[in-house]
This record gives C-alpha cells, sequence and structure tokens, in this order.
C-alpha cells in the first residue's frame, strides 16, 4: 500500500482537478477566472454566429498608399483550414502584436496608421452554388459588410477600438427603441479603467473582450462571437 | 466438513481492483503511438513558422493574455524557440518509435504545454488540451513496455510479442493510467454535454447548422447537405447530448464498452465530415485506444492471423534484416547517451535548417520583402461608410412544407394537394431586431389571396405560419411571398392539386 501512496495521491488530486473542473462549468462558476481553467473546462461548442467573419490589417503610409498587412509577405501558417492566423484572433487582442511583427520584417515607407478592419457577410450565401439553387429561387447574392474594429498608432499600439460589427448590429436594434434612446441621451455618459489590460488608461466600455462583460467566461479558441 | 461462503468484494477492493489490477499495457502504447502520431502532423505543419508564433522574433499570442492575466509564460527568442520546438519534434518520434519512451512522452507534454500556451490563435484549441492530458497520462503508464524501442533493447525478443502469444511472456502493469485516461475521456464527454445544455440554441439545430457552414476550418461536404435539412441536425443534436451524458456510465459495464465506444469512433469521423475537423477526431479516436484490454487486442491478432492464413496463405513479407541484434548489448547500455547526443545533433540540425529556410525571406537579392501598395478600389471597398443590414440577410431560409418535428419542417416540398396544411418557416438569422414578417399568399398573376403577419421579437429565430389549403382555394399554381419590414424578401411558389379537404370550414 505505502508503495502505491503516491499513485493514489495522483489518482485523488487528477480526478479532483477534473471534477472542479466539471463543477465549475456546470454552474458556470469562475471558469474564466484562470487560464489553467482553459485545461479543465469542456466548453468546446462555442458560439457560431449566423455571419462568417473575416479580418482585414490595413497599414496606411506617409504617402498616402495603404498596404494589406493580413498576412506576412513570406506567407502565414493556415492552422484549421483554409484560413491565416489573423482570423482566428475574434476578440483582436493579438492583432497590434501581428501588425507591429509584419511591419518589422518588412521594407516600406513610414506608416502613420494601422487599421482592423472587419469584414460579414450572411453563413447562408456559405452553400454551395447547386444546394442554394435547389432551396432558393432567387439568385445568390451576397452582400459584405465593413466596419473598422480598431485603429494603431504607427507603432502599433492601440489608439481607437470599436465594438465588433456584430454588437453594433444589436446597438442599432436597442436603438431602435425611442424610449432607450431617450434614457440614452438622458444619461451621462461614463468611462471606466480598464485596469486589467493596461494600466492607467481609460478605454470605453466596448473595447474590453464581449464574452467577458456577457458572461464572465472567455472562450479564446471560439473563433466566433456568442450572439444572442 | 467446512463450508466457505463467498463474500460479496467490498467497494474498497472493488475500487483498489479498479486502479490497481495489471494487465499487458496495450492499449495505452497504442494511445502512445496514436496520439503522437497525430500531433507529429501538427508540429511539422507549424515548424516553419515556429519563430513567428512562438518567440519574441514574431508575434506571440499568449493564452493568459485573453484571461486578462498578462504574459504567464516565459517568451524565448527565435532561436532558443526554434530549438526548442526541433526537441518538441524529436520527443514526440520518440513517443512514436517507444525509444526513451517515458522521457520523450514527457518532453512532448511539457513542451507542447508551453507553446500551447504561447499561442492562443493557432495552437491551443481543445484537441490541444486533451492531447496534453494524454500525454501526461501516457508518460505515467508503462506505454512504452511493449512495441517499442525500449522494449527491443531490452534483449529480451519476447518484450514485443504477438497478443495471441500466453500471457504468462506478456508484460504487465498497473491499470491505473488507463482508467484515468478513461475517465478523463468519459469527464470531457459530460463537459460538452454541459456545454450544449447551456446553449438554448443548440437544441433547435441553429448553433450547429451555422457551425455546419463555416468556412473557417477545412472542408465539410456532409456539413453543407445537412444544413439544409434542419430536422435531421436538430434530432442528431437530441442524440449527441444523450450519448455524450450517457457515455461515462455505460462505457465501463460490459455490455456498452464496444457499442458507446463504435459510436463515439462514428461520431468523432462524422465530424470531419460535417464540421471539417482533422485533427480532433484522430485524437480522440487515439484516447479510445486507452479503453482496449488485454482480450480485445488478442481477439483481433487471431482475427489478423485467420485472415492471414485464410486469404494470404501464399504471401510473406521478408522484413530487412539489419544485423542489429550483435549490437543490441552496447544499444542498450548506452541508449540515453545515444539518445541525448540525437537530440542535440537534431536540435542544431533543426535549427540550421529554419536559418537556411529564412522564414521572414530577409536575405533575398533586395533584402527583406516589400510591402505591396493596395488597389485604391479595395481600399474605398473597405473603408466604405457602414450600411444597414439588409432585409435578405436577416432571413436564412423561407420554407414551405406540412409535416413539423420539433417545430421543424420535414418534409420541404414545392406541391400540395387541397386538404394539406400548408406550414410556411421561416428562419431567422441572429441578430435581427425586432421584425414585422408577413406571408402572403398570391395566385398566378400576383392578386392577393391570404395574408398574415406576425411581430417578431428579436429573440425569436423561428417563425411559423399555418395555412388550411380547402377547396375554397382552386387547384393551381400559387406562391408565399415573405416580407420583412414591408420588404418582400423571399418568395416560393408552389402547385396545389385537387383533393379533398379533411379539415372542418
Amino acid at each position: 500500500m505505502i508503495r502505491r501512496a503516491p499513485a493514489i495521491a495522483f489518482i485523488a488530486l487528477y480526478l479532483g482537478i477534473l471534477g472542479y473542473g466539471i463543477v465549475a462549468h456546470m454552474f458556470s462558476m469562475g471558469t474564466g477566472s484562470h487560464v489553467g481553467m482553459y485545461y479543465i473546462v469542456w466548453d468546446m461548442f462555442c458560439g457560431w454566429s449566423g455571419f462568417e467573419q473575416r479580418h482585414h490589417l490595413i497599414a496606411e503610409g506617409e504617402s498616402g498608399q495603404f498596404y494589406d498587412i493580413t498576412t506576412g509577405p513570406w506567407g502565414d501558417v493556415r492552422p484549421y483550414g483554409p484560413l491565416e492566423r489573423l482570423h482566428y484572433d475574434t476578440y483582436a487582442m493579438h492583432t497590434p502584436r501581428i501588425a507591429q511583427n509584419i511591419l518589422k520584417q518588412t521594407a516600406h515607407e513610414p506608416i502613420t496608421k494601422v487599421y482592423m478592419i472587419e469584414e460579414y457577410w450572411a453563413k447562408k450565401y456559405n452553400l454551395p452554388d447547386a444546394y442554394w439553387a435547389a432551396t432558393h429561387q432567387e439568385p445568390k447574392d451576397p452582400k459584405r459588410y465593413y466596419s473598422t474594429r480598431m485603429t494603431l498608432t504607427n507603432d502599433c499600439q492601440k489608439w481607437v477600438t470599436y465594438p465588433t460589427w456584430l454588437h453594433k448590429q444589436q446597438y442599432v436594434f436597442y436603438m431602435d427603441n425611442p424610449k432607450l434612446q431617450m434614457l440614452a441621451k438622458n444619461s451621462r455618459q461614463f468611462l471606466r479603467p480598464n485596469s486589467v489590460y493596461q494600466a492607467n488608461q481609460f478605454v470605453p466600455i466596448g473595447t474590453l473582450p464581449s464574452a467577458s462583460l456577457d458572461t464572465g467566461a472567455i472562450q479564446p479558441a471560439s473563433f466566433e462571437m456568442i450572439t444572442e | 466438513m467446512s463450508r466457505t461462503t463467498q463474500q460479496p468484494a467490498s467497494y474498497f477492493s472493488q475500487l483498489e481492483q479498479f486502479f490497481f489490477a495489471k494487465e499487458a499495457p496495450y492499449g495505452m502504447a497504442l494511445m502512445r503511438i496514436g496520439v503522437s502520431s497525430a500531433m507529429l502532423w501538427t508540429h511539422i505543419v507549424r515548424f516553419p513558422y515556429a519563430r513567428e508564433i512562438y518567440s519574441t522574433d514574431g508575434a506571440i499570442a499568449q493564452l493568459s493574455m485573453t484571461f486578462g492575466q498578462g504574459n504567464y509564460v516565459p517568451e524565448l527568442g527565435g532561436t532558443a524557440a526554434v530549438a526548442l520546438y526541433t526537441i518538441l519534434i524529436c520527443a514526440c518520434i520518440g513517443s512514436i518509435i517507444g525509444w526513451q519512451t517515458r522521457i520523450c512522452l514527457a518532453l512532448s507534454c511539457l513542451l507542447y504545454t508551453y507553446f500551447s500556451m504561447l499561442d492562443a490563435l493557432s495552437t491551443i484549441t481543445k484537441y490541444s488540451v486533451i492531447a496534453s492530458h494524454l500525454l501526461l497520462l501516457a508518460s505515467l503508464a508503462d506505454s512504452g513496455a511493449i512495441w517499442s524501442v525500449d522494449a527491443w533493447l531490452k534483449g529480451n525478443p519476447k518484450r514485443n510479442p504477438f497478443p495471441s502469444q500466453p500471457s504468462r511472456i506478456t508484460p504487465t502493469s498497473y491499470v491505473w493510467p488507463a482508467r484515468l485516461t478513461q475517465l478523463f475521456i468519459g469527464i470531457i464527454y459530460l463537459g460538452a454535454a454541459c456545454t450544449k445544455l447551456h446553449t438554448p440554441a443548440f437544441f433547435n439545430g441553429d448553433q450547429l447548422k451555422y457551425w455546419m457552414l463555416t468556412q473557417m476550418n477545412h472542408g465539410h461536404p456532409l456539413g453543407d447537405y445537412l444544413s439544409m435539412h434542419p430536422a435531421l441536425v436538430v434530432i442528431s443534436c437530441y442524440i449527441a447530448v444523450i450519448w455524450e451524458i450517457m457515455f461515462i456510465f455505460t462505457v465501463f459495464t460490459k455490455g456498452w464498452r464496444i457499442p458507446m465506444l463504435l459510436i463515439g469512433a462514428a461520431f468523432h469521423i462524422g465530424t470531419t465530415l460535417m464540421l471539417g475537423l482533422v485533427t480532433f477526431p484522430l485524437v480522440m479516436i487515439s484516447g479510445y485506444l486507452a479503453f482496449l484490454k488485454t482480450s480485445d487486442v488478442q481477439w483481433m491478432a487471431q482475427q489478423y492471423r485467420y485472415v492471414k492464413r485464410r486469404y494470404f496463405r501464399n504471401v510473406s513479407i521478408a522484413l530487412p534484416q539489419l544485423g542489429l541484434s550483435s549490437w543490441q548489448p552496447a544499444l542498450a547500455h548506452y541508449s540515453l547517451l545515444l539518445f541525448s547526443c540525437v537530440i542535440v545533433v537534431a536540435t542544431s540540425a533543426g535549427v540550421q535548417a529554419e536559418n537556411w529556410m529564412d522564414p521572414y525571406k530577409k536575405r533575398g537579392p533586395n533584402g527583406p520583402l516589400q510591402l505591396q501598395p493596395m488597389p485604391m478600389d479595395k481600399v474605398a471597398e473597405l473603408f466604405k461608410q457602414e450600411e444597414p443590414l439588409r432585409e435578405i440577410d436577416r432571413i436564412f431560409s423561407f420554407r414551405l412544407g406540412t409535416l413539423e418535428v420539433s417545430e421543424i419542417i420535414i418534409d420541404p416540398r414545392t406541391e400540395f394537394t387541397q386538404g394539406d396544411l400548408l406550414v410556411a418557416q421561416v428562419s431567422l438569422t441572429p441578430p435581427h431586431g425586432d421584425m414585422f414578417l408577413e406571408c402572403v399568399l398570391v395566385d398566378a398573376d400576383g392578386d392577393l389571396l391570404h395574408q398574415e403577419y406576425y411581430i417578431t421579437p428579436r429573440d425569436t429565430n423561428l417563425v411559423t405560419f399555418r395555412l388550411n389549403m380547402c377547396e375554397t382555394l382552386l387547384p393551381g399554381n400559387y406562391a408565399m411571398v415573405l416580407r420583412a419590414n414591408a420588404k418582400e424578401v423571399q418568395r416560393q411558389p408552389f402547385t396545389l392539386k385537387p383533393g379533398v379537404c379533411k379539415v372542418p370550414q
């Protein structure tokens, strides 16, 4: 029995940790409290919205010329399919560093600003043409919506950030309500310190990762936003 | 004459038997080979980009940043990161062939977890987390005791036995690492079921439908097809949740073990066809190998021998004789030293190879690569003023039918008979806001015959209109027109055939 003690201790510890993850997940309790939770919470079925999302990273030079730096000119890893790495940065948290690296490793004129643009289209247009023709009378006419998500300074620091296009749509719907509109007009705007991410810097609430505001649980490898 | 009565085993002894029985580690050896092979592929794909995604000479995206906890693991320079990544690949190969197995598995687990934590965008995902757990548990098992270079080096040819050989010559070890692996897989499914229970949009099929249509993973031909059959999606959603909850409670019972594992394997292969996942099913099915018992492996070996005798009697494969037997004692003695030398040489070669590949192409004839200007029309498109959402983009589908299962049409059709109850169903794409939906019946001349409307709140994604097709409606061609916020968005023509009205007027 004594020789088995380390094994028994490990079994108890391991099952205890997995059990803690399950209970935390079941009751939505502290699942985003620590990075280690990602290793014991099994939330594989993340939110998939009805709109397909892509990112574009555009650098503006001093001459007024624009450069597409969504991927480095040397090519990019395509980790899970046909898309490059930047497209999996759902919360745009790592975009500044990606932009900084591409600018650092390439030759270019002095850059004044970098923009991160989101592109969306309704996912129904992803249906193959044959399937579309079999189920729809009207021709396939996808419309792409573009929205600026972030502006970076010339050294790729966050300058201005905006809510995602999906969240903007929700704001638009809420603002259709005249009573809500009046309340929003009459209430004073307030800012709160984003102490977790950037000390001593005040940013509008809308720039925080949306999932942390909604549920307290961030799903970093969830490639798309949870929408109502 | 004494009479002995057999006492039922106590819970403690049952538990002890569950974790500390001894078996040949076939399952864990197969899992070791399976998981490491799947991981090796992902490592090789990422090797040319190791500097960019794992070093300070690139763009690290630490997982801890996403949790708002700053940098959690140390960040290394380009060369050091590439060297460590090469060691990871070497450890992975070592795990597959079973050379210094325990060290290789431990290194694989440690380094893979480290690199996963460094890259939240293109490395860490749930399959990498599961692989880290499996590598940890394989390193604790005696998974290198059979089918490995280590077993061969131990000098006893019976250390690599064919499974149907007598069990007395097969090495055995405690089963607790295999049991932990089995429980771990069961807990994953339980957690996955919790997630689905927390997601109401899962049970009406919306979540899975949009996942099957997404183009962020590999191709998924079955997903495209199934997304047009939402009733099938809903049924499979319920089956998946029931199976996930049942798994951990049934897989340890005799009659259920094999069916549950076969359903699981089919489920994971289905995710490749429906969702375009590749590595995830490979990792999970490798994890399933830990469920194999000695008797399973022996049965499979017997089947293999039977098939070979029956159909391939005259086929013999002559394995090349490498003449290593005489070197065996020396190789066994210096195995660790030789292994260390191989790691050092391979790491140096990996660093040199990466340097030769010039990942950023800085050593080209014109120095670093030049950024190319964008066409101005593309710039104008990206920066144009944001446009409001089109009404048509709020509608996912508009279908006609007669039968509903779980509130979803299961018989989409364009022909109806008098007496049918026509069901017109609108599936909305969230976020769609509050909407005013009208369903209008028009005849072949476009004259309005019937109209229904529904004020759709923002949290409703499925709207159903029903119309009795009685004798008052003559046989002929008609169309159901969907109008959203006073705009026609979709039109479904249909034919009405003569019939008997069964519905009271």
